[in-house]
């Protein structure tokens, strides 16, 4: 560690001191002066464009990574590990052919769109009344829930799904894509709840005593003037809610056991289990590329605003 | 503002019987059935007190998946942040910023199953393409066995590592992008070097963010499943020198390969779990408390 | 449109500290009413309380003959014009003229035919399609101002309407805004910090200060017969000048020493102030507006016993006059200035300048730094306060309740009230 702010120190005083052209080194003080600077300077230099490289191994690694997935989906089975690295001549759509019947995937992506959709929806239409009174008002118990609320945000999963799969059990929800989303949204709405009281905390007050003077009341107040100012605060909410939601794996694993019901993170999950009875590698990597299409159109279009969401919101 | 109480309860309500039904009434549930020795759904149960828990202190397998989730917590978290400061760092002043934060940022957002799929292809011994590309640049000597048992921990922890570092990076870019400027400048002016900017500005403005992050760490890190449990597993059970509390818990309660379904040990470990964290984000919020700076 | 009547208001927060306290006012009916008084002297509060926007501890709040205080907001039929405007981002001018109409359920053709009246009156019909966002500073003040008169509401709260607008605007927005009131003729309640604003648009001026009404009153009956010190110098730009002096007699009559010169007390005077008398051989705080100090050059013919003399130790030119900073001259005795300092008091200049008094004179006086100067007082015009209880030394000014000020009172002059006991 100390070897590593050592290295952002020097890399960041050569970037002051050859890009940005000042004259910081007057200030900086005699150490910095003389041919010793020089050779220092040219030290930082290399650190700097170590770390810079560094950089970029990460990023180009992972973008290869990325495309040698997407490349291999369309390469026969044959090829696809004797020559990893080369570039198949007529794309083969076989492979997602043999992923979408074979292995079901169908549903699959059918049921996820189903249970994402409706959960996300249900989280924010639940989730944003109650953050706007947290937001806003004063009542009794609203301390208490606010903590209760916080605390509920760094609850792992594990602690609610025994108990919640004993009791579907014995009423019959188990493989019930329904009973699966009455989970998730119970499971998101300490976080969503959160994230939304931050953001309506941030509306200008005025407009609801604006609102009021107009002789509007509460409800109208809220669906009229607030809701729709919260706008970009709910879609933050609910592209991170989606996204999660369409990568859960431990309730989905738990409680949708019937490869009907299965959502894209089994059916891959199962997809790749497959694999050491009956090789189909570029099938799997065709499901893998179904399944991550959605998203990654989403983050291509979106990446500002939910790596904003994702990080301010968990920032608080 | 006046507001009658039923405004109230109209707007609250739903999410707070939602959370009771599905959220607190869990909670209990599993602090009560870790006292039983709850078998399954038809069996019956009775109550055993701590068992479970004296059970728990003295379980190996259990012992051992500790260790691995505190390996994950602190080797693991260490290489997360400090890579992370040093993305922050060169990301600050860096061409081609937002695309390379968007790229790093994208394991985040990706199905832990297709980061496993993905990771295991790239580290697959016979295929893999890591020791293809070993082969290929002529390094062939490196060429490890990435998935048996003396690498598979380490394969694990690196993926880790892989997938959270973008978000822990973009997380601290977050906080610097909100210092002003002028503090900077200021600095600059007073000829302070870039290391007493870094540790008397950066640093400190950035601290609640930092605090933040190792929280978010914290709670990733003790309840770590989904990359590990498809990766290790490759769709079965996971190897096992990988088991962190939380895939032993799910083995212990659903994993119809184990013979014999324990709910009330696995609530145990759910109860421990919730513990660990809660007690975590205590001291961390403690080591990290001081007054809030305004800027 | 309704007068609104406040009984013995106060507001005390949850946490002690009270806001306001024992108001009484009067808001007749159709009278422009402005409170003004520094920051945190509680007139926002006092308006918000009208408005049903915070809770009223005690006392009674009456609009037209009715009790409001547990009416919410939504429910008084008042409009209300926020110190930034806090129009609705999201919707249209003209949707943000109409809303409050579509809460009340107004029907549609009736609306929009109200809307484009109220858009014709303060010229915003080339934007009605526009979102506040699309407006200059201006036009967004005349959407808030758009939004409170469509309605036809009881009567119009106004908070600080015009304190994000640049000078100049400021300066126009202030007559359209007297304009559209006259106009309407509702009632209005007006609350500024700035004393020009009060004093050109209101013609019921309320000084509060500290969580209590100074003084109620046309604003000229504010700015010729302040009540205490705190509306002396806080009414009038460039400020009252406020000074210890003693009341000296001089032979049969009385004299104010200042600074080596004598002012005589005239008949005149003695007649405004009956009660100087029993002050004489102490202390009092004399008041002296700038204007009523002339450079004698330029002053027209005196009489004896009204000049100061003063050593001009800044001179500073704007145009139409000079204002003059002057000091006791050397070797004569000195004299102690009061101001009024952040918290709304009252007290002896804390700051070197103690002794300096501004004179604002004729432009083309020749006066220049460094020289003395013969100043001629306007007797008739100086003020007198008790410097134990700050209240202004008179006896010939009937008190009145403050509030019983009615509507267009400036005939009657100066119908000064004196201040609640504190």
């Amino acid at each position: 560690m100390r070897a590593l702010t050592a290295l952002t120190k020097e890399t960041e005083a050569s970037v002051s001191t050859t890009q940005l052209e000042k004259p910081v080194d007057a200030v900086r003080g005699p150490a910095r002066e003389g041919p010793r600077s020089r050779a220092r300077r040219s030290v930082t230099d290399v650190a700097f464009f170590a770390g810079r490289l560094f950089v970029w191994v990460w990023v180009v690694g992972t973008l290869i990574l990325g495309l040698w997935l997407v490349v291999a989906s369309f390469k026969d089975e044959a090829t696809v590990f004797t020559s990893p690295w080369s570039v198949p001549t007529s794309p083969r759509v076989q492979s997602y052919v043999d992923a979408v019947q074979l292995f079901n995937l169908t549903d699959a992506f059918l049921n996820t769109v189903f249970v994402v959709s409706v959960s996300t929806m249900l989280v924010v239409a639940v989730s944003a009344p109650c953050a706007y009174a947290l937001a806003r008002w004063k009542f009794r118990g609203s301390g208490t829930l606010t903590f209760v609320l916080a605390a509920a945000v760094g609850v792992p999963v594990q602690v609610l799904f025994v108990p919640i799969y004993l009791a579907y059990s014995k009423i019959g929800m188990i493989n019930s894509l329904w009973g699966v989303i009455l989970i998730y949204v119970g499971m998101n709405i300490p976080f969503t709840t959160f994230l939304l009281v931050s953001f309506f905390r941030s509306l200008p007050g005025e407009l609801e005593e604006a609102a009021a003077m107009d002789g509007s009341k509460t409800l109208r107040t809220f669906f009229t003037v607030m809701l729709p100012l919260a706008r970009p605060g709910l879609s933050t909410a609910a592209i991170i809610t989606a996204i999660g939601l369409w990568n859960e794996f431990l309730i989905a694993l738990t409680f949708l056991g019937d490869d009907k019901k299965y959502t894209l993170t089994i059916g891959l999950l199962n997809l790749y289990g497959n694999m050491r009875y009956n090789t189909n590698w570029t099938a799997l990597f065709a499901g893998v590329v179904i399944s991550l299409l959605p998203l990654l159109v989403l983050y291509a279009w979106l990446s500002n605003k939910i790596i904003e969401g994702l990080t301010l919101g968990s920032g608080k | 503002m006046q507001r009658s109480r039923w405004t109230t309860l109209l707007f609250v309500g739903p999410a707070v019987l939602w959370l009771a039904v599905f959220f607190g009434a869990p909670v209990v549930a599993t602090l009560w059935v870790s006292l039983t020795d709850e078998q399954g759904v038809d069996e019956d149960s009775k109550f055993i007190g701590l068992a479970n828990y004296t059970r728990l202190l003295k379980d190996p397998y259990f012992i051992d998946t500790f260790w691995v989730m505190l390996k994950i917590l602190f080797i693991g978290g260490a290489a997360v942040f400090a890579i992370s400061f040093l993305f922050m760092t060169i990301l600050r002043e860096m061409r081609f910023k937002r695309f390379a934060r968007a790229v790093m940022f994208a394991p985040y957002i990706v199905i832990p199953v297709a980061l496993a799929i993905l990771w295991g292809v790239l580290l697959n011994p016979q295929t893999g393409l890591l020791n293809s590309f070993l082969d290929l640049v002529g390094a062939g000597a490196l060429k490890r066995v990435w998935l048996g048992p003396d690498w598979i921990f380490t394969s694990v922890v690196i993926g880790l590592i892989w997938l959270s570092t973008g978000f822990y990076t973009t997380l601290l870019c977050a906080g610097v992008d909100r210092i002003p400027a002028h503090y900077y400048e200021a600095a600059e002016l007073e000829g302070a070097s870039r290391w007493h900017q870094f540790v008397r500005v950066t640093i400190p403005m950035t601290w609640d963010v930092i605090g933040t992050a190792a929280v978010l760490w914290v709670i990733g890190a003790i309840n770590t499943f989904g990359f590990i449990f498809a990766f290790s597993g490759a769709g079965a059970t996971p190897d096992k020198r990988t088991w962190t509390p939380a895939i032993y818990l799910y083995l212990e309660t659903f994993d119809p390969l184990n013979g014999s379904l324990s709910y009330g040990y696995g609530c145990a470990i759910a109860v421990m779990l919730m513990l660990l964290v809660a007690v975590s984000v205590a001291l961390i919020r403690r080591a990290f408390r001081r007054e809030a700076v305004q800027f | 449109m309704s007068a609104i009547e406040l009984r013995d208001v106060v507001k005390t927060y949850p946490d002690g500290t009270s806001a306001v306290t024992g108001i009484d006012l009067t808001v007749p009916d159709g009278s422009f009413t402005v409170l003004v008084g520094p920051s945190g002297c509680g007139k926002s509060t006092l308006l918000r309380m009208v408005a049903g926007l915070e809770e009223i501890t005690g006392g009674e709040v009456r609009i037209g003959d009715t009790p409001v205080n547990k009416t919410a907001a939504a429910d008084r039929n008042l409009a209300m014009v926020f110190q930034n405007y806090a129009l609705y981002p999201h919707m249209t001018v003209a949707d943000n003229i109409a809303f409050g109409m579509r809460a009340r359920k107004v029907p549609k053709p009736e609306r929009e035919k109200r809307t484009r009246e109220a858009a014709e009156i303060l010229g915003l019909t080339p934007f009605l399609d526009r979102r506040p966002a699309n407006l200059s500073g201006g036009q967004r003040q005349r959407v808030a101002m758009g939004r409170a008169i469509v309605r036809s509401p009881e009567a119009f709260l106004m908070d600080e309407p015009l304190s994000n607008l640049d000078a100049k605007l400021r300066v126009q927005m202030r007559a359209e805004i007297s304009l559209i009131q006259r106009r309407t003729g509702t009632t209005t309640l007006y609350v500024t910090h700035d004393q020009t604003e009060a004093m050109t648009m209101g013609d019921q001026v309320v000084v509060m200060s500290k969580g209590r009404i100074r003084q109620v009153g046309s604003p000229t009956s504010l700015y010729d017969a302040p009540a205490d010190l705190f509306v002396a110098s806080f009414i009038g730009a460039p400020p009252m000048n406020l000074v210890r002096a003693e009341l000296v007699r001089d032979g049969d009559a009385l004299a104010v020493a200042l600074g080596g010169s004598r002012l005589t007390v005239t008949p005149e005077v003695l007649a405004r102030h009956p009660d100087l008398p029993s002050y004489a051989g102490r202390e009092v705080v004399v008041g002296i507006r700038p204007e009523h100090l002339q450079d004698e050059e330029f002053a027209g013919p005196g009489r004896e016993g009204d000049l100061l003399r003063a050593e001009v130790r800044l001179r500073e030119d704007l145009g139409r006059e000079v204002s003059l900073l002057v000091n006791p001259v050397p070797g004569s005795s000195s004299w102690s200035r009061l101001v009024l300092d952040d918290s709304a008091t009252v007290e002896d200049d804390p700051t070197g300048a103690a002794a300096t008094l501004t004179a604002t004179v004729h432009q083309r006086t020749r006066l220049r730094d460094g020289d003395v100067a013969s100043l001629r007082v306007s007797l008739p015009e100086l003020h007198f306060f008790d410097p134990s209880t700050s209240l202004a030394i008179s006896g010939s000014t009937p008190g009145s309740v403050p509030g019983a000020a009615t509507h267009g009172a400036e005939a009657s002059s100066p119908d000064s009230t004196t201040p609640q006991p504190a």
